[in-house]
């Protein structure tokens, strides 16, 4: 019975152990390369909302202070709540806006199907959800929306 | 002068339409926004929009992120936006059925980077809705936008980008 391996019988070894990690690393390493590359969207409905807000205040802070307001909204998962001023059912942009100070300009709520409008209806108060990805004097842009309440 | 005997009237949308779509012998790209703002005034021929980055839809996720993060680095520049005038608005009657097309010249941002363009639009009036449609061939590298070498390639030297806008009048 050997006592020791030979020098040979280690260094055999020991190329297998090299081939065995390297194949492991390239599974893995491509494993984490086909998921990247197939990774999902962002699913906005399935996030908590981070900060809740008033549609007349989000508006505001846009107008007062557009760097500001995007330093505390934009990219984040926002909870709004408003008056309703309009419903619009323009096929692949179907959205209703939050009342703000403003007579014409408000918080645009995006959703991503039509069913989400059902229900709504100008001068109701509503919760949304949703994606803020900017805004200014012009309006407030809120996508993948989705009705809290 | 002419005499256009109807009001200055603005027309807008919230649901303004751009895409882009960028084809090379590798990948073709493609990209949608439905949330742009925008508003012209019938008679000034005042034109301006507004789009938020963020709010681009690719069907990759991955491309969306290094879209926002890497090109066009949304955090930093969260909109792109237009403002312009409409050549001979105040010559074209709004208020009835009909197509016309018109130049469009103006201040483009993106990327914190100001150009100015001209484009041709056609403006097709239906009922009460105006419809401003146009294709303009943007550049990246003139608006600073960096696409590293290996990148490179799989993205066409210039993007063209549709924008298609349904206005309608602002009461």
């Amino acid at each position: 019975m050997a006592i020791q391996k030979s020098r040979n019988q280690k260094q055999q070894t020991m190329l297998k152990k090299i081939i065995i990690g390297v194949f492991v690393l390239g599974l893995l390493g491509g494993g984490f390369a086909y998921m990247q590359f197939n990774k999902e969207h962002r699913d906005i409905a399935a996030e908590e909302a981070s900060i809740k807000v008033a549609s007349m205040d989000l508006f505001q802070a846009y107008v007062d202070d557009e760097v500001g307001a995007n330093a505390t909204y934009l990219d984040k998962v926002v909870e709004v709540t408003g008056v309703i001023t309009e419903v619009s059912t323009e096929a692949g942009s179907e959205m209703i806006v939050l009342q703000t100070s403003d007579d014409f300009f408000g918080v645009n709520v995006y959703f991503d199907d039509a069913n989400s409008l059902t229900g709504l209806v100008s001068g109701n108060s509503v919760r949304i959800k949703g994606h803020c990805t900017g805004g200014d004097e012009m309006g407030v842009v809120m996508a993948h929306c989705s009705v809290l309440n | 002068m002419l005499m256009t005997g109807v009001n200055a009237q603005k027309y807008f949308t919230r649901s303004g339409q751009i895409s882009f779509f960028s084809s090379t012998s590798m990948e073709d790209i493609e990209a949608h926004n439905k949330t742009v703002t925008a508003i012209f005034d019938s008679k000034s021929g005042a034109i301006q929009f507004s789009v938020t980055m963020k709010s681009f839809h690719f069907e990759k996720a991955l491309m969306q992120e290094h879209f926002n993060e890497n090109y066009v680095e949304s955090d930093k520049f969260p909109k792109a936006t237009f403002k312009g005038a409409i050549d001979g608005a105040s010559e074209i009657d709004f208020s009835k059925n009909g197509t016309h097309t018109a130049s469009v010249k103006g201040k483009l941002t993106i990327h914190g980077v100001t150009q100015e363009i001209t484009t041709t639009v056609t403006f097709t009036i239906k009922g009460d809705v105006v419809t401003g449609e146009t294709k303009i061939k943007v550049n990246p590298e003139d608006y600073g936008i960096e696409i590293p070498g290996v990148v490179r390639e799989k993205i066409a030297k210039e993007l063209e980008i549709t924008i298609v806008m349904n206005f309608k009048e602002k009461k």
